[in-house]
């Protein structure tokens, strides 16, 4: 047992944030958002400098922690760029994991990708985009898509929902960052706002939301290669997880910043709309939930004492669930 | 980066799986029943388990154990803890009695109490709260006066909430000896053996049952330096150390995940029959399991490496006590009427599992730091500073 990051993967993590951060900062998502501009090709040439295409994300626990990092950072910028999706590109081109083919099918980034793909993994490509241009989903779009035309493995199609998770807890950990930051420094009745418990219990809360999405990232993506069968059940817990958090996370931190947290001088409005596509798309929680419950009835979730569902065994890696 | 136990941790955790089903009748819930063949019970599992050596298993060899890593005893506590504690009181005294005394105790007290700890033939209580001194231990009242002319002490005053005080041989006892300084510089950790003159012990009932929780009072009960656990003075340091221990040593979400798991098989069909919202709420109390459970390892690793973060621990003891409460809740709605059924009736679901989980899931935010104790701890460990009450945590 080594429930730690590898270290290279950490350092990683750690220079990806930190050249991200200073490179980027929030001012790509603040362009993107408000400036109707479409900063996504200078999002891709930051990416190109750290070698993003040499990352083999299916190709190992070590390679999917890394990519996962890259999210991470990438979130904690709410980077205006598909770059989960970069990551999960195979043969089949640049893919959109979504609930359905039926319409309407909404899909973010819809003009720098090929194809949906539902999470039982039947692929179909895209033939028209309508972009929605929303305060909330700047650069997706309402796509028609053909016939389904290839299969893609549970587990590329759970890499995919995982590495959407790790954007979002990393733009998440940000915005329980600027809450602490902002209610240390902002006084009122003539004391730091964050020396009230009332307030500082709620930065528990968010943190606490926080720091179990990430463990479970972490643990998930682990699975993914020691129990590939458990690929997509393990990938709908983690969703379910890291939905609960942004709940959580977003609303405290909104709170403690009062109206400051609404300006567009601050950083918080940006993280806000720039999470709500990756939280949302393709299933939002409830329906997540949803998904998650067919998966424990259909092949079980493991726990420490067998599965939950009792007389199933997790499909093998390669056959759609 | 790798979450397996390892061969020997699993090979470790199957044979205890076997002891378990081999010594224990499947409605084994706890040794605080009327039956004393339950207390009897665990004392004859603690002997079976010394016997094998997995009793003090993470303790070093000089102390009686067998070495184990973390991760053995990782895996005892998650055994032990699911399938209700069969080793009775033993686990405190394992835990972090045993611990405490090879980090503080005397040669003497070591060599008197450390062996008997390991072959589970000593059981301990704990003497920390008092009526005006719960979170705020600190604020404790009994006293140890000095013995005019003498080098001991007689201790006065009342604990409350005391665990397994009826049958310990024992109390870790803290005591105020001083007044000067801040509170919890006077403070004192007394090993008062429980057959010493002046000490009554009266049985709470309670929600738990009988037995489980006592109020102990104290009158001129003798106590000499012998008895000290570690120095005059030193008290709350060295609870602080011990209440760390006893935080990542109960494994909740262990327990959590057997019943979740037995209450699915048990539902069988039944279980299509439940609300949709319901069965949700069994999907989002599994993915709550599984984290409590790696927020806990987490803890355990920092623990192993001596670089435990205040905030990881106490996040993963809100997680895996939380967890117990959303569990008790979901398992109570899952059962229906049918978990009213007292334990011991055929129709009572898991054997009475499922009404003794909800009664004891409300003392989880509560024993051992509650869980606004945990988020103070938290908030300091996040923002820096030293602002709120000092805890014990």
């Amino acid at each position: 047992m080594d429930p730690r990051l590898p270290a290279d993967v950490e350092e990683f993590g750690r220079s990806t944030a930190e050249m991200l951060r200073r490179r980027a900062g929030i001012e790509l998502a603040r362009r993107a958002q408000t400036g109707g501009e479409d900063p996504r090709a200078e999002a891709s040439d930051l990416l190109g400098a750290i070698d993003v295409d040499g990352i083999d994300a299916q190709g190992s626990a070590e390679e999917a922690l890394a990519a996962a990092e890259l999210c991470r950072a990438a979130g904690a910028v709410v980077l205006p760029y598909p770059v989960g999706q970069r990551l999960c590109e195979r043969g089949h081109g640049r893919f959109a994991v979504v609930a359905d083919l039926a319409a309407p099918v909404v899909v973010d980034h819809a003009d720098l990708l090929d194809a949906v793909v539902t999470l039982d993994g039947r692929l179909a490509r895209i033939e028209r985009r309508v972009p929605l241009d929303g305060k909330l989903s700047r650069f997706a779009a309402e796509v028609t898509v053909g016939e389904p035309e290839a299969t893609v493995t549970p587990g590329d199609v759970a890499l995919w929902l995982d590495l959407q998770a790790a954007y979002v807890i990393g733009g998440l950990e940000r915005a329980v960052e600027l809450a602490v930051e902002h209610t240390s420094d902002r006084r009122q009745f003539g004391r730091a706002l964050s020396s009230f418990q009332a307030l500082r219990f709620q930065v528990v809360e968010a943190s606490l939301a926080c720091r179990g999405a990430l463990q479970l990232l972490r643990f998930t993506l682990w699975r993914l290669h020691e129990q590939p069968g458990d690929a997509l059940v393990d990938a709908l817990a983690l969703r379910v997880q890291t939905q609960e958090a942004a709940r959580r996370a977003l609303a405290v931190s909104h709170q403690l910043h009062g109206a400051m947290g609404f300006a567009n001088e601050h950083d918080l409005p940006f993280l806000t709309r720039g999470l709500q596509t990756a939280m949302r798309l393709p299933l939002d929680y409830e329906a997540t939930t949803d998904a998650l419950l067919r998966h424990v009835d259909a092949i079980g979730f493991e726990t420490l004492y067998g599965r939950f569902t009792p007389g199933v065994a997790a499909p093998t890696p390669t056959s759609p669930v | 980066m790798d979450f397996s136990f390892g061969d020997r941790a699993e090979s470790l955790r199957a044979r205890l799986r076997e002891l378990i089903a081999a010594h224990l009748p499947p409605d084994f819930l706890s040794p605080f029943t009327d039956d004393p063949e339950d207390f009897a019970l665990t004392e004859r599992f603690c002997r079976i388990l010394g016997e094998e050596q997995l009793l003090a298993l993470a303790w070093p060899p000089e102390h009686g154990g067998a070495g184990g890593d973390v991760w053995e005893q990782t895996v005892v506590r998650e055994e032990m803890w699911a399938h209700y504690e069969p080793r009775g009181p033993q686990y405190m005294g394992l835990n972090w009695v045993g611990p405490a005394l090879m980090r503080f105790g005397s040669p003497a007290q070591q060599e008197r109490y450390l062996p008997r700890i390991a072959q589970g033939e000593i059981v301990w209580c704990q003497g920390f709260s008092e009526p005006e001194a719960g979170s705020d231990l600190a604020a404790l009242k009994t006293r140890a006066r000095p013995v005019e002319g003498g080098d001991g002490w007689l201790v006065n005053g009342q604990k409350i909430w005391t665990s397994y005080a009826q049958m310990a041989e024992v109390c870790v006892l803290l005591a105020r000896t001083s007044d000067e300084g801040r509170r919890q510089q006077g403070l004192t950790l007394f090993l008062l053996p429980m057959d010493r003159p002046g000490i009554e012990v009266r049985g709470i009932d309670s929600l738990f049952g009988p037995h489980h929780v006592n109020e102990v009072f104290l009158t001129d009960v003798p106590v000499g330096p012998d008895d000290v656990l570690g120095e005059v003075g030193h008290g709350w340091r060295i609870v602080r150390e011990m209440l760390a221990y006893e935080r990542v040593g109960i494994a909740r979400y262990a327990r959590c995940d057997r019943l979740l798991a037995r209450h699915r098989e048990a539902l069988a069909d039944r279980w299509e029959e439940l609300p949709q919202a319901l069965r949700a709420r069994y999907a989002r109390a599994l993915v709550h399991g599984r984290v409590a459970r790696l927020l806990a390892y987490q803890v355990v690793d920092a623990q192993s490496r001596d670089v435990v973060d205040d905030a990881d621990t106490a996040a993963a003891r809100l997680a895996t006590t939380r967890l117990d409460q959303e569990v008790a809740e979901v398992l109570m709605e899952g059962a229906g009427a049918s978990a009213l059924t007292p334990t011991g009736h055929p129709g009572a679901p898991l054997h009475g599992a499922v009404e003794d989980h909800y009664r004891y899931s409300f003392a989880s935010t509560i024993a051992s730091g509650t869980s606004e104790v945990m988020s103070i701890l938290m908030a300091r460990a996040i923002f820096g500073g030293d602002d709120g009450p000092a805890t014990a945590g």
